[in-house]
C-alpha cells in the first residue's frame, strides 16, 4: 500500500482546505434551509455566521507541531510559501477590486450601500486569501508524494 | 542602480503623480474639469515616454538574478500586507463611525480600489529600495 508522506506545510494546507470547504458547505446549506422560513434579510447573516467555522484553522499549528528531529523547512519550502502568499493576497485583492466595481456597475452610480458590507468584504477577502494560499501550497508541492519528510 | 531599483524609483514617481491626479480630480469642482484633465494628460504623457528610455536594458547590465527575485517577492508580500492593513483600518473606521460616511455612495467605491493600487505601487517601490539599501549595494 502506497503511503503518502506530507510535510507540516502540506498537512496544515490540507487542514485549512478541508475546514474552509466544510464551513462554506455548511453556510450554503444553512442558507438554503433558512431562506424559505425567514427570508433573505435574516437568512443571509445567519448563514454567513457559519463561516466562523473557518476560525478552527487557527488550531493547525497546535495540531501539526514542529518535529524537533527534522529540518523544519528548507529554501524550496520558503519559496513555495512566499509564492502561495502572493497568490492568496492577489486573489484577495482581486476580490476587493470586484467588490468595489460590481456595485457601481450593477446598481448604478446614484446608489448607496450599507457600511455593514465593508467588514464583510474584508472578511471575504481574508477567507479567499487563506483558501488560495492553502490550495497553491498543495498544487506547488504536487500530490504529496514529493515532499521532504 | 540596476533595473529593479530604477523601476522602484519610477514606481514612487508614478504613485505620487497618480495620487496628485486623484487629488486634482477631487477638487475639480473648484478649479474646473477641463483644467484638471489638461494638467492630467500633460503629466501622464511624459510618464508613458520617460520609462522607455530610462528602463531600457543596457548590454553591461546583469540579468535579473535570484537575489533580485527574492527582493521583489518579499516586496510584493510586504505591499499586500500593507494593503490589508489599510483596507482593515479604512473599513473599520467607516463601520465604527470614526470616519463619518454612514451610507457610502457606490460611485465612490471604484475610487477606493484606485487608491489601493497607488498604495500598492508605492509600498512595493519603497520596500524594494529599502531592501537594496540606499542604492549603494547594487550590481552596477
Amino acid at each position: 500500500m502506497k503511503v503518502l508522506k506530507m510535510n507540516r506545510a502540506q498537512k496544515t494546507a490540507w487542514f485549512i482546505v478541508i475546514n474552509f470547504s466544510v464551513a462554506i458547505i455548511v453556510s450554503l446549506t444553512a442558507y438554503l434551509i433558512l431562506f424559505p422560513k425567514f427570508g433573505a434579510s435574516r437568512a443571509v447573516p445567519l448563514a454567513l455566521s457559519f463561516l466562523g467555522l473557518c476560525g478552527f484553522s487557527g488550531f493547525a499549528p497546535i495540531i501539526f507541531k514542529k518535529d524537533p528531529g527534522h529540518v523544519v523547512c528548507d529554501e524550496r519550502d520558503i519559496m513555495i510559501n512566499r509564492r502561495a502568499a502572493i497568490a492568496g493576497f492577489g486573489s484577495a485583492f482581486l476580490f476587493v477590486g470586484l467588490a468595489c466595481m460590481l456595485p457601481f456597475t450593477l446598481m448604478g452610480s446614484e446608489a448607496n450601500i450599507s457600511v455593514n458590507w465593508l467588514p464583510g468584504i474584508f472578511c471575504g477577502a481574508g477567507i479567499i486569501s487563506s483558501y488560495m494560499h492553502a490550495i497553491t501550497i498543495l498544487v506547488m508541492y504536487g500530490k504529496g508524494d514529493d515532499s521532504h519528510e | 542602480m540596476n533595473r529593479t531599483q530604477k523601476s522602484a524609483w519610477y514606481g514612487i514617481l508614478l504613485s505620487v503623480l497618480l495620487s496628485s491626479l486623484f487629488l486634482m480630480d477631487a477638487f475639480e469642482s473648484r478649479i474646473g474639469i477641463i483644467t484638471t484633465h489638461v494638467i492630467g494628460y500633460l503629466v501622464l504623457l511624459p510618464l508613458l515616454i520617460i520609462p522607455v528610455y530610462i528602463l531600457q536594458k543596457k548590454k553591461t547590465e546583469p540579468d535579473f538574478d535570484e537575489r533580485d527575485k527574492s527582493i521583489v517577492t518579499k516586496g510584493v508580500i510586504i505591499s499586500f500586507c500593507m494593503l490589508a492593513a489599510v483596507v482593515l483600518l479604512g473599513y473599520l473606521a467607516a463601520f465604527l463611525e470614526i470616519w463619518k460616511i454612514n451610507v457610502p455612495a457606490v460611485s465612490k467605491m471604484p475610487d477606493s480600489s484606485y487608491i489601493l493600487s497607488i498604495i500598492f505601487i508605492f509600498s512595493l517601490s519603497v520596500s524594494v529600495l529599502v531592501q537594496y539599501g540606499k542604492g549603494g549595494q547594487s550590481y552596477d
